[in-house]
């Protein structure tokens, strides 16, 4: 009778298995590990007992598993032995583990192998609860001949999980009718025998080849030499479970017994040549090409069966007889492994076929099925309990993933703890995430395992939340750079100001984090405050006085100005205004500038410069009939720093008044939004005057353009006309658009009084201006030599001393310097009526520090410093002809020297018949930066013999924020004031205008 | 310090000796010449004859290694009855200056420092049975910096003592007894036992510092621990006796991962998943560096970690086979730190020509080494060149791999042992394992 290999559960079909279903059965179970190269099969032994392999029946097998279990229980009902033979596969079978590789590969990345294994162990040990409650002898193979402890704690688990499944278990058996009550209450038909199987032994036991070689030194101690082996093994086995206590006295109260005086141990000794099947296959076939007669002896039948050589032997180490040893004393005497003076033996069944197959597929369910509806025996409550069971099984077995759960949970707190020590009460984001780190490098010295990651972000969010909660800084940056120090707070910035700096704006812009922009709405309203105080002096230079770290344009240049010359009286003296925004409307608002921000600042660079040359053309040469001179002038100087475009300005001058104007509009329309294509209308020889299509945004602006442009050469006056409905945010300089003015003025511009409040002798006395540094607080004297042209008609030729170009101020300088040099020429050109006379001026170029402290330079790189006797030997060529620089380091200390901006021009006018004029021009950072003016058409003329102080800004902030003073001394050339500030007219001149 | 100065005296001596000895007569000087014998006469120079042993600077230092390494484990041995935790911990504060004077006292003490390092004829202790750090092997240690530390991995009788003999220079051929690290015996095979117990030290002539260890998770260890009863490792500490096997086994592996460059981790089939498991057990447990300074940023060490093949089949010299462990060890590994992919390994193209990157993927570390004396049938296929030549190529393979610092300041060989020490102190001490064992099963 010839029975099938079934898979549990099975349910059997009976019609020709009537007889066989009656029998009484003994169930011998195999699982164990097993290598890649045994494709899982670890019943090979068994295999050949009826006379043909069961099990491993294909030499290209490649079995499959239940994806859910990853494991898979093949059975065998041999009726003639009267047994069922169970085989587990799973995922101590290497060959089904690496197929479930692919299954966990998410998990293997995501939480890595130690978590993942614990999992695969689970489903493995499941497998195993099922067996040892419905086996009677159970097999675990070794693919070496040593045991493997780590079963042992693999048994504790299960032996503490069948403890406690014995209730529900139990129940479920009592719905099988007919099964005996002690089965029931057992929950097992027996206490089963555990049985060790080695699949491989020491080299010098092996059978085979090496064998042949090995028998000729004695074949006689061979068989004892395995036998004491197995010994060997036994009782190191035995002692170790004892030890354990996975076996005990009793084996009705253990997972398993193993038989006190029988042997339990087989180490294979036989080499199973499918393990090596590449060389097995090749080499067979060598030698039977090699001597293809030498197979004749050996029988067809042993040819095919080279894969599956059945274990058929009769000698004294065979599997087969270690085996039916324990078979056939289960079905004489049972098993009775108790040790000691307990006499009952435990209980002992051999069910029918049919009841065990029933039972298995009770027990299946119970342990195995994942799928909970098709079990209809069990209720919702008995279900829960069987996740219990089956989640603390898991848990059991899971000592790495709750170690390292333990650990983190552990160190969390502590990390935690680490991010809030010595925390202020509000900090910046820099701070927060520099205490991150540092807590989670500690979390990560203590933090071990799989759970890591996820406890680190954990810890990342947690301290994320608590900084969000409360503690967060505003942190937008003041107009001096220094951070708000408020907690996070709405409000404190004019919209006009830029002082809400990109950093906050880019902050949100990166936060995609919703709830942070809701809550936005709901935090205080609240002005900046960084806590940081300055102290300046006032417009005129006279007090000093604290100041908060302006965060608005207006605190920094025109309000804290305000007040404190209130206090001074220098609001009260003679001053000249600049150019503001005179509202006309109630519903004023800032002009909108530069819809698309990156491209506009490109352009601007190279077009911002022309459109400024333009500019300045027509600001000095106001009557546009001076062209010619000023050609001619530039040509004498012959400046070599212009560049070539500079050239073809002048070229263009040359042409008729239109091109000019073109130039001059550009200049403007640079300004409006439609840079590209204005910059090539301006460029192209003959600009189509009416073409300035300009984009819908800005109407008004489109408006001046083309007033300028229609009657530009009748009245410059309309040009100029600002706006009265928009004013322009951030400060005026070369590039802004035109017909737009600032809401407040940046620059300050006030007469002290006569010049004879400065006494060249005794400088600049403290109740003078405050805070001067000593040695320091002296002006320049700065002797021009003025030439009077009186040929020209209406000329108001003088030429501007030390013009923009740098090249030019200096020739004039040398002029000046050498009288002889000023008298060649007038040889040389002597046709001209010249007078000529020297003026003496005296300028201050004052730097002012953080801290209050002013100091004058008396050249770029050089403070002024007077004499021991307190003689000033320096005069005023260097400071007017040269760029100076913006930011100065401060010598009040010598060590990280806090950085001072010029802030202040003082000039004491002489008494003569010529106005001295400002024309201050400042880059406050190298290129792109803008150049700032003061928004006057032309430089300001200064009345005579007065002392004049221009109040320069404190802050300087175009379009798109405030270029923020450096915090560490930079290049002297990093922010400039540009040379050709100080110029001379004729008085009638002015006065004529 | 009184041995150096011994040595120096010793030294000394022998060169007055020498001289005196020319003048003296010619009775010696047969016996300086007589090189052959000095194998045979060894043990009679062990009596101590000093004369005999000025003869040669070889030989006069080989009755002084045997009688430190006897001193050296006194040494270790004493404070190892079961000082107090308190004493213990005396121990360590004392080991930093100890560390100090050992380094100053080579360094200006050494007459010269180009002297050749003792051989080693065969291993030394670093880690006794009882678990105790020994000093033996510092004597054979330097002052130089070019070395490297290998370090061996396994579970029972999968062949670690024979492979790092075969590392360290001993042939296949020979005769067991005589390779640098004792391999299991007929006695040892026959009762399914162990043959190294703790961590056996070899140094190389071309200063690769070998540690073998007692088998990893061992039945065998256990049984002697469960014959023992001994106190120190059962029931107090662990739980139970397997907690304490698979701690004590944790613990020398998270030693072994701490202190060498390479750690080779030899399986004898493909393989078990619970040693793999194993493995990151002990890289999770493994104490992060003792000697990290407190603002720097901690990097913790992982060293290079090479998988060897023990016993592979001619099957397993297949590229889809090699392909296929290379795809299993790199998924198993890929959340671990240990280095895998450090340019060692059968797959890399210059073993074998049929294994290369092309065929099984990316290489890594991982070696395939066959049966040693597989008899070699006529014809027969074999799927590999041998097993010397392997061996060799292995050889080269990691003496020739890139040593990550092991510490963030450059160690010494002597520093080195002293790191060791420290590291040892602290796997023990750590309450990582003591919070483990707590949860196992």
């Amino acid at each position: 009778m010839r029975t099938k290999k079934f898979k549990l559960p099975h349910i059997p079909s009976g019609k020709d298995l009537v007889g066989v279903l009656e029998q009484k059965v003994i169930v011998v179970s195999f699982f164990g590990k097993s290598p890649y190269s045994s494709l899982g099969c670890k019943a090979g032994l068994i295999d050949g007992f009826p006379g043909r392999r069961v099990f491993h029946t294909s030499l290209i097998d490649d079995p499959d598993v239940d994806q859910e279990l990853l494991c898979d229980i093949e059975g065998y009902h041999d009726p003639k032995q009267r047994v069922i033979y169970l085989h587990l596969r799973g995922v101590f079978d290497v060959h089904t583990l690496i197929k479930s590789y692919d299954l966990f590969s998410k998990e293997l990345e995501e939480k890595g192998y130690l978590s993942v294994w614990a999992d695969m162990k689970y489903r493995y040990a499941r497998a195993l609860m099922f067996l040892f409650s419905v086996s009677h002898i159970l097999l675990i193979s070794h693919p070496t001949h040593n045991f493997d402890i780590s079963y042992v704690h693999l048994f504790r688990a299960l032996d503490v999980m069948r403890q406690k499944a014995l209730g529900g278990f139990s129940e479920l058996l009592r719905t099988i009718p007919g099964l005996p009550k002690e089965w029931i209450i057992t929950c097992r038909p027996c206490s089963p025998r555990v049985l060790f199987l080695f699949e491989s032994c020491p080299a010098i036991y092996r059978e085979g080849k090496i064998d042949v070689a090995r028998t000729g030194s004695g074949s006689g101690g061979k068989y004892p030499s395995i036998k004491k082996l197995e010994h060997a093994l036994e009782d190191q086995i035995y002692h170790i479970l004892r030890k354990s206590r996975v076996i005990t006295n009793i084996s009705s109260n253990s997972l398993f017994a193993i038989p006190a005086n029988q042997e339990f141990v087989f180490v294979q000794t036989k080499v199973d040549p499918s393990n090596d099947g590449i060389a097995h296959m090749v080499n067979s076939l060598v030698d039977f090409c090699k001597d293809p007669n030498g197979d004749c002896n050996r029988s067809n039948e042993e040819i095919v069966n080279t894969f599956s050589k059945i274990h058929l032997e009769v000698n004294g180490h065979n599997f087969r007889s270690f085996l039916q040893q324990h078979i056939d004393q289960a079905f004489t005497k049972g098993f009775d492994d108790n040790v000691g003076r307990h006499t009952s033996a435990g209980y002992f069944e051999i069910p029918t076929a049919g009841v065990w197959f029933e039972v298995s597929n009770k027990a299946y369910s119970f342990f195995l099925s994942s799928d909970q509806s098709l079990d209809k025996d069990l209720n919702k409550n008995k279900l829960q309990q069987q996740q219990l069971l089956l989640s603390s099984l898991h848990s059991l077995l899971d000592t790495d993933v709750r170690f390292s759960e333990g650990r983190c949970g552990k160190v969390l707190p502590l990390a935690t703890a680490t991010y809030q020590e010595n925390l202020p009460p509000q900090y910046t984001r820099d701070y927060h995430e520099s205490k991150l780190a540092h807590a989670l490098s500690v979390f990560a010295v203590h933090a071990r395992g799989p759970l890591f990651d996820q406890y680190t972000t954990q810890l990342e969010k947690d301290c994320d939340k608590y900084w969000k909660n409360g503690h967060q800084m505003c942190e937008v940056l003041s107009l001096t750079g220094n951070p708000c120090t408020n907690p996070l707070h709405r409000g404190g910035g004019e919209g006009a100001g830029g002082g809400e700096l990109q950093g906050e704006a880019n902050k949100t812009l990166d936060d995609p984090d919703p709830p942070e922009s809701l809550d936005r709405t709901q935090l205080p309203l609240k002005e900046h405050s960084s806590g940081v105080r300055y102290v300046s002096a006032c417009n005129c230079g006279r007090k000093q006085g604290p100041r908060e770290d302006p965060f608005t344009m207006r605190a920094a240049n025109y309000d804290f100005y305000q007040v404190l010359g209130e206090d001074c009286g220098c609001n009260h003296l003679e001053s000249i205004h600049f150019p503001v925004f005179q509202p006309s409307t109630q519903d004023y608002r800032a002009a909108q500038l530069f819809s698309n921000k990156s491209a506009a600042g490109f352009l601007w660079k190279d077009g911002g410069t022309r459109g400024m040359e333009g500019r300045e053309l027509n600001v000095s040469t106001p009557q546009g009939n001076t062209q010619g001179f000023s050609l001619v002038n530039r040509e004498l100087c012959t400046s070599q720093t212009e560049g070539t475009h500079d050239d073809t300005l002048e070229i263009t001058e040359d042409e008729p008044e239109p091109r000019c104007e073109a130039g001059f509009v550009s200049g403007q329309s640079m300004g409006s939004d439609i840079i590209q294509e204005e910059t090539v209308s301006r460029l192209s020889p003959n600009p189509p005057r009416g073409d300035h299509s300009l984009p819908d945004t800005s109407h008004e602006i489109i408006i001046q353009v083309s007033d300028a442009d229609s009657d530009s050469s009748k009245d410059k006056s309309l040009v100029r006309q600002p706006s009265t409905t928009e004013y322009l945010p951030g400060m005026l300089h070369a590039n802004s658009p035109a017909g737009l003015l600032p809401q407040f003025p940046s620059w300050s511009l006030v007469c002290l009084g006569p010049s004879s409040l400065y006494s060249h002798n005794l400088g600049l006395q403290d109740q003078q201006q405050a805070g001067l540094l000593g040695g320091s607080a002296y002006l320049l004297p700065w002797d021009v030599t003025v030439r009077l042209e009186h040929h020209r008609d209406r000329g108001s030729g003088w030429p501007t001393v030390g013009d923009q170009y740098g090249s030019k101020g200096k020739m004039q300088a040398t002029n000046q310097h050498s009288g002889t040099v000023l008298r060649g020429r007038k040889g040389k050109g002597g046709n001209k009526d010249l007078s000529e006379f020297v003026v003496k001026i005296f300028v201050g170029v004052e730097y002012e520090c953080p801290r209050g402290h002013r100091f004058m330079c008396s050249a770029p790189d050089k403070v002024l410093k007077t004499t021991g006797s307190g003689l000033v030997k320096d005069n005023g060529n260097k400071v007017t002809s040269n760029d100076m620089s913006l930011y100065f380091p401060c010598p009040c200390r010598n060590a990280k020297p806090l950085v001072a901006q010029l802030m202040r021009i003082h000039v004491v006018t002489p008494k003569a018949p010529i106005h001295v004029t400002l024309n201050p021009r400042v880059q406050p950072a190298p290129s792109p930066c803008p150049v700032f003016v003061t928004g006057c058409e032309q430089p300001l003329k200064l009345s005579q013999s007065a002392y004049w102080v221009l109040r320069l800004p404190y802050v300087y902030a175009g379009e798109h924020g405030p270029y923020v003073a450096p915090k560490q001394p930079v290049p002297l050339n990093y922010g400039r004031l540009l040379a050709g500030v100080y110029g001379i007219t004729e008085v009638q001149v002015s006065e004529e205008k | 310090m009184s041995e150096f100065d011994k040595v120096k005296d010793m030294r000394q001596k022998k060169y007055f000796s020498m001289n005196k000895d020319r003048k003296d007569g010619n009775r010696r000087l047969p016996i300086i010449l007589a090189k052959p014998e000095r194998d045979t006469d060894r043990d009679k120079e062990r009596l101590g004859d000093k004369n005999m042993a000025k003869s040669s600077e070889r030989l006069q230092s080989q009755p002084t290694i045997i009688l430190r390494t006897r001193e050296g484990e006194n040494r270790a041995v004493s404070p190892s009855q079961r000082p107090a935790t308190v004493l213990r911990k005396e121990s360590e504060t004392q080991q930093p200056p100890l560390y100090h004077l050992a380094a100053k006292h080579a360094g200006g003490d050494n007459v010269n420092p180009l002297a050749l390092p003792t051989e080693m004829k065969s291993s030394v202790k670093l880690v006794d049975e009882a678990f105790q750090f020994c000093d033996g092997a510092l004597e054979f240690l330097l002052d130089q910096n070019d070395f490297m530390v290998v370090g061996c991995l396994g579970l029972q009788g999968v062949g670690k003592s024979t492979f790092m003999s075969l590392l360290a220079g001993n042939h296949p051929d020979e005769p067991s007894k005589n390779f640098y690290f004792r391999p299991q015996s007929l006695e040892h095979h026959e009762l399914g036992g162990h043959c190294t117990t703790g961590v056996d030290l070899l140094v190389t002539s071309n200063r690769v510092i070998l540690l073998d260890t007692q088998p990893m998770l061992s039945a065998s260890v256990m049984d002697r621990l469960v014959q023992q009863e001994n106190k120190k490792f059962g029931g107090t500490e662990f739980a139970s006796t397997e907690n304490a096997m698979e701690i004590q086994s944790l613990q020398l592996a998270a030693f072994l991962l701490s202190v060498c460059h390479v750690v080779i981790m030899v399986q004898d089939w493909f393989f078990d998943p619970n040693f793999l498991r194993f493995l990151q057990s002990a890289e999770m447990l493994k104490p992060s560096t003792p000697t990290t300074s407190q603002d720097e940023e901690i990097i913790e060490y992982f060293p290079n970690v090479l998988f060897l093949q023990n016993h592979a089949t001619t099957t397993d010299f297949s590229p889809s086979q090699v392909k296929l462990m290379q795809s299993v060890y790199n998924r198993t590994f890929l959340r671990s730190r240990l280095q895998i992919q450090s340019g060692m390994g059968i797959a890399t193209g210059n073993i074998i020509n049929s294994l290369t990157p092309a065929t099984c993927g990316e290489a890594m570390n991982l070696f395939l080494l066959p049966e040693i004396g597989e008899i070699e049938e006529d014809g027969h296929y074999r799927g590999h060149p041998g097993f010397t030549e392997l061996l060799s190529k292995l050889r080269n393979q990691i003496h020739g791999v890139a040593r990550h610092p092991i510490t963030h300041t450059i160690l010494s060989e002597k520093n080195w042992f002293h790191y060791a020490s420290k590291v040892w102190d602290g796997v023990k001490k750590s309450s990582f394992f003591l919070e483990y064992s707590r949860l196992l099963p």
